[in-house]
């Protein structure tokens, strides 16, 4: 006998996102599902992020790894609540562990909370955190053909940050041909922020367009 | 490498399924897989044998059956299979991803309930 059943296999983790998007509504949160490869920027984009708004909005921050606690313990230097997650092998973040997270870091109400995901181009996009926003942090270091070959995860992300650009010259990165493959991907919905950490070029673009999102987030009633 | 959180989910999702129909015995689970969907076959595979083990899936079948992704050219009208650059193989067009590619489900589960007919 057969038996159809045509169920997604991830929709035991989109129960978990969805009861974590009911407590971030309740509790005005602000979730963001930071991704990309290791050491394309993904920490160097939160520390600016939590030294630019420390003083205006309440920050949070849950830090993924597989094992070490390096990114908390810089984290934990500006001044914010930050949680880690050790996810002891795990190529990325599932809802249960979010949800559990949350808990323990007990971030109050109205706080913007970055969840710095495990660092890969593949396995983050295809979960669910019950985030309000996905950025992708994808350096010119890796190369131009990105979006070519991690589709899924330009496609799921809400902005893109292109970082390291002040190697892109260096290495012989073809920007017409990354920002082709982004369009082909996103269409006209392409919110794309090409900076540098190190230099700090392209920064106060990122800035303003997070800063204006904040603020009409929590000003909304 | 995260197809063993997700083998995880399918072995709940089957078991879920099986529970009212208690069969004597599952033959075979058949899963479609995007290629855009980032789970390895022989991952899947070999995570389903391990964790089966002592479920009423223990010895069953995992069949995949691969789904190509589908690009779609906004000048052609038409759908293409992913090309280096996801440019159209006849008018060289950028083409747009669509939702073929990245399918990731059970599509059914085969069972012997002891009915020989």
């Amino acid at each position: 006998m057969k038996i159809k059943v045509i169920k997604d296999i991830l929709q035991k983790n989109e129960f978990s996102a969805d009861s974590i998007r009911e407590l971030a509504k309740e509790n005005r949160w602000f979730l963001i599902n930071v991704m990309g490869s290791p050491g394309a920027g993904k920490t160097s984009f939160i520390r600016t992020m939590i030294n630019a708004f420390k003083d205006k909005f309440n920050i949070a921050v849950i830090e993924g790894d597989v094992a070490s606690t390096i990114d908390a313990e810089e984290i934990s230097k500006l001044g914010v609540k930050v949680l880690q997650i050790n996810t002891g092998g795990a190529c990325h973040l599932v809802a249960d562990s979010i949800n559990e997270a949350i808990l323990n870091l007990n971030p109050g109400k109205n706080t913007i909370i970055f969840i710095e995901n495990i660092g890969n181009l593949i396995c983050p996009s295809s979960f669910d955190l019950g985030e309000n926003m996905r950025v992708v942090i994808s350096s010119a270091a890796e190369g131009d053909d990105k979006p070519y070959k991690y589709p899924i995860m330009f496609e799921s992300s809400d902005v893109v940050v292109l970082s390291k650009i002040d190697v892109a010259e260096v290495i012989g990165f073809d920007m017409e041909r990354y920002i082709k493959g982004l369009k082909a991907i996103k269409g006209d919905n392409l919110n794309l922020f090409k900076v540098s950490f190190k230099t700090s070029e392209g920064l106060n673009e990122l800035e303003d367009y997070f800063s204006k999102l904040f603020s009409s987030y929590f000003n909304h009633k | 490498m995260h197809e063993y959180f997700v083998t995880q989910q399918l072995i709940k999702i089957a078991e879920d399924e099986l529970k009212e129909i208690k069969p004597k015995r599952v033959l075979s689970i058949k899963v479609i897989v995007g290629e855009l969907s980032g789970i390895i076959d022989e991952s899947l595979k070999f995570y389903f044998d391990v964790l089966t083990k002592g479920t009423i899936l223990e010895g069953s079948k995992l069949e995949i059956e691969q789904k190509k992704a589908l690009l779609f050219c906004n000048a052609c009208h038409e759908y293409f299979e992913r090309t280096k650059d996801f440019l159209c193989p006849k008018c060289k067009a950028l083409g747009k991803l669509t939702q073929y590619g990245k399918e990731f489900y059970i599509e059914s589960i085969e069972v012997d309930d002891g009915d020989e007919n």
